[in-house]
């Protein structure tokens, strides 16, 4: 039909236009840089053989950190076959990486019996001066503390985070403001499920849209450190109101009603986006009325960033769409909680963000520097046979009864077959204030792995984001960022002093031209990805910022003078006293 | 002071429900089915995805019954039933791309206008939403498709519209037909299920337990106007859909290409494709009979 297809390709045709005069361009440039890596998903419980694809589907992450604090960002990625090493990507300079993992003792943490990775979120969590990881796993996640020699231990048990869940995402934040990290852990399978071992075959979601039988979710708060060094921790997630057992695929922490406390958006599969606003740091309440319980979907990834220039922050939640199938859609809303109680979806038909495909990560950057965050959105379920899909099996048992759809011996097999496989990475260009062009394959991004996780990062300090992409059952790609002019921008390395130490939590707001763009520092967003820990702003015509203002964690708020207003380069900032 | 006598022609408490469940209307019953499907999924599920999608099917649909009754029959209509069953039942069973609105224009449209338009001796040939839900699905796939989970799973829900929809299929005197097509289902489910042995008859029973299903086998393969005449007629057609259905996901299940534009909702096209071919036939059948019975009688009178 005339409407349909209008509708389908209509994004497409502003594309070129959009892109002339960007020389915006990227060539994948893992292999020359020394990143070689290949993730591969776990074997698992034979009575889940059949359906591995759909059970083992996620796990390939990528994370982005200074871990030897030498400036230079490094990569870690993770695997899940058991018995297989992550890996840690020392960033050497010069274009060159070096893999450390197993030197550093980050490699082998996929053993038999304690389960696999899935990603890891990184910060100063002792607040000793380096950066310490935590690894998250469907099994026992860890976390390791790095020593004054470089390498890392485990300090898990210590810390009193040990236990067994089906972990899919987490993140730091400090949501009680008291200079600790804490730590949210969201699962998806049950936490008695050993997807190695199971009792029975009744592991799977029983409801498409509002299910309630998975993992449970859990908020430890931190106590601060003993005198052995190791930081404490107690599980505080029920009495705080973040205990839920929907199937958590994402979670993003930012403060959306300005309250001045970070809280937690969470993107659920089967079920619906949560906002949950802190309360002063003494409890999460659930957000109503914001529209976001409106449409139950398969949320997979929470991503922050500030699309409009407005000084609001966007939350990007990814979703499922497929032709003939499944029409989802992502959801790019903007808070407008502050003056309206109420977020704005401009994801809507038509619109280039909405039909990513099966989306999974996502990150905002400004990719071209013009002054506008744009947004990178990986896709693909199971790529297999080309000509063989997965969906006309699978519905057989999308609207059937709980009782069936959570059996997995009931799920037909895979045998071969794609589920929204050889879907493209989408870069979707702000072209104004959150409307936006889809230019993945003019600029060199073509690549049809199923992508997981994605984070835009500017790995060569050169003031351009590079694109990191880690794909499930397949390679980690580094899209290299080519333009050649890289046009103004300026970059901010906060460092706490009473807040907690990596500044997770603080805002920066730079003023420049018209726009008011607020970024965010964070430490676990999109999925199952931390991207750069710095913020990087484009600025456009402007040669630079009027002004730029800092809201850290603690409460401080920081005018930059003129000397950190300077272009074109990553300016370190300290908290200052209060 | 006037002592009450009992009334010794008040029927008694079981007999009223009686009478009064014999007295509904088949067509307000369904109407109330419809509406209370609709009522609940969105209630319970936001199982709509917003009404306006409710508002312009509906909208759509009495419009353009409004439009083609004055176009044909010169009047306005005499009931706005079916288009509001039809719209009700497009709304929720089109799932397209968030904020798309016109199919359910078109769908509405197309619903109502295939009953003036696509005639044959007199009658329609097509229930009109499956009509519209069909040419819907396989012209505008990139950016449509039908109902699957959006209800969520919950058995509980499942039975209560069972329960209820079995009620007015019942009163509507169409139970055989459900029960026909559900059964004749279940057991071509197990038929499949045996071919290949990688599966599992739950697993090809499964759609039976989804809402589109319930709308299906309450609402499109029991409305009157296009079921044909004749409880055992009526139970054959049943069957060849549910057959003709069941060769298609069997085609499917052996990944036979040129069936894939079917593959998200045999059901609704199998009822596409019987319920027309039955329909003519049983008019062209019953035309035939009238035609013969002044013939008959006449020669039997000379007899």
């Amino acid at each position: 039909m005339v409407f349909a297809y209008w509708e389908s390709h209509r994004s497409r045709t502003g594309a070129s236009a959009d892109l002339e005069g960007t020389g915006l361009a990227f060539r994948e440039a893992g292999a020359e840089l020394g990143i070689s890596f290949w993730h591969r998903a776990p074997g698992l419980d034979p009575r889940l053989e059949h359906i591995s694809p759909q059970i083992a589907g996620t796990g390939a992450s990528v994370s982005a950190v200074d871990y030897d604090g030498d400036g230079r960002l490094d990569l870690y990625t993770t695997t899940m076959a058991d018995g297989q090493p992550n890996a840690l990507f020392h960033n050497l300079g010069g274009h060159r990486f070096e893999e450390v993992a197993a030197a550093v003792g980050l490699a082998d943490l996929n053993r038999e019996g304690q389960g696999v990775s899935h990603g890891s979120i990184w910060a100063d969590v002792d607040r000793d001066g380096d950066q310490d990881v935590l690894v998250y796993k469907w099994g026992r996640s860890q976390l390791l503390l790095q020593g004054k020699d470089g390498r890392f231990a485990d300090a898990t048990a210590a810390a009193g985070l040990d236990h067994w869940m089906n972990c899919t995402t987490a993140l730091w934040f400090d949501f009680d403001r008291d200079g600790w990290l804490d730590l949210f852990l969201g699962g998806y399978y049950r936490d008695d499920v050993n997807l190695w071992q199971l009792e029975d075959t009744r592991v799977l979601h029983d409801d498409g849209e509002f299910a309630t039988n998975g993992g449970r979710n859990f908020l430890f708060r931190g106590l601060g450190a003993e005198a052995d060094g190791v930081p404490r921790f107690e599980e505080v997630g029920a009495a705080m109101g973040l205990d839920g057992h929907r199937w958590t695929y994402g979670a993003g922490a930012a403060d959306f009603d300005r309250d001045g406390w970070p809280d937690l958006y969470i993107a659920n599969d089967y079920g619906t986006e949560e906002l949950f606003l802190n309360r002063g740091g003494e409890g999460f309440e659930l957000a109503e009325g914001l529209g976001l319980d409106a449409k139950s979907k398969s949320g997979m990834c929470v991503s922050i960033g500030d699309v409009t220039n407005q000084g609001r922050l966007a939350v990007f939640v990814t979703n499922i769409s497929e032709t003939r199938w499944l029409f989802q859609g992502n959801n790019l809303r903007v808070s407008l909680l502050p003056e309206k109680h109420r977020m704005l979806n401009l994801s809507q038909a038509g619109h280039a963000a909405q039909d990513c495909g099966w989306a999974w990560g996502a990150d905002f950057g400004d990719l071209d520097n013009n002054g506008l965050q744009d947004l990178v959105v990986v896709n693909g379920f199971h790529s297999a046979a080309r000509d063989r899909s997965y969906w006309y099996q699978m519905d057989k048992l999308g609207g059937a009864a709980g009782l069936i759809l959570e059996n997995a011996a009931n799920w037909p097999p895979f045998d071969g077959m794609s589920l929204s496989g050889y879907q493209r990475t989408r870069v979707l260009l702000n072209t104004s204030r959150g409307s936006m062009a889809e230019v993945g394959r003019p600029v060199g991004v073509d690549d049809e792995l199923d992508g997981r996780a994605v984070i835009l990062a500017d790995l060569f300090d050169d003031g351009t984001l590079d694109i990191v992409v880690a794909n499930q059952n397949g390679p980690l790609l580094v899209y290299r960022n080519l333009m050649s002019d890289a046009g103004n921008w300026i970059g901010y390395e906060l460092r706490g002093r009473a807040s907690n130490l990596d500044a997770i939590g603080a805002e920066v707001t730079a003023y420049f031209g018209h726009a008011t763009q607020l970024q965010v520092v964070t430490a676990g967003s999109g999925f199952c990805s931390q991207t750069d820990p710095r913020v990087h702003f484009g600025l456009g015509t402007q040669q630079q910022p009027a002004r730029v203002e800092i809201r850290w964690p603690s409460g401080v708020v920081q005018q930059l003078g003129a000397e950190h207003l300077v272009p074109c380069t990553y300016h370190t900032i300290e908290e200052p006293d209060a | 002071m006037t002592v009450a006598r009992p009334d010794s022609t008040a029927p008694r408490p079981r007999g009223r429900v009686l009478t009064w469940y014999q007295g509904l209307n088949a067509k307000h019953l369904v109407t109330f089915l419809n509406t209370l499907i609709l009522v609940s999924a969105e209630w319970q599920f936001g199982g709509l995805g917003g009404y306006d999608r409710l508002a312009v099917s509906l909208g759509s649909c009495i419009a353009t019954e409004i439009g083609l009754s004055l176009l044909v029959l010169g009047r306005m209509p005499r009931s706005y039933l079916s288009p509001y069953i039809s719209g009700v039942s497009l709304s929720l069973l089109l799932k397209p791309q968030f904020g798309l609105l016109w199919p359910f224009a078109i769908g509405g449209f197309l619903a109502i206008a295939s009953k003036y338009v696509l005639r044959y001796r007199g009658s329609h040939l097509w229930n009109p939403t499956n009509l519209a839900i069909s040419a819907l699905l396989l012209l505008s796939a990139p950016v449509l498709t039908k109902l699957t989970h959006e209800w969520g799973n919950s058995l509980g829900a499942n039975l209560v519209i069972w329960s209820v929809g079995l009620i007015v299929v019942h009163r509507a005197k169409l139970l055989h037909v459900t029960l026909v097509y559900s059964l004749s289902f279940l057991a071509l489910a197990a038929a499949r299920a045996a071919v290949f042995p990688d599966a599992r008859f739950l697993t090809e029973a499964a759609p039976l337990t989804g809402p589109m299903y319930q709308l299906f086998v309450f609402f499109m393969i029991t409305d009157p106007p296009t079921v044909v005449r004749g409880r055992r007629g009526q139970m054959l057609v049943a069957f060849s859909i549910a057959m003709v259905e069941a060769l298609v996901r069997l085609g499917l299940d052996h990944e036979i290409a040129w069936l894939a534009p079917l593959a998200p909702a045999p059901a609704l096209f199998a009822l596409a494709a019987v319920g027309p071919i039955a329909k003519a036939i049983d008019l062209r059948r019953r035309a035939g009979a009238q035609d013969r019975v002044p013939h008959l009688e006449g020669r039997g009178a000379g007899a």
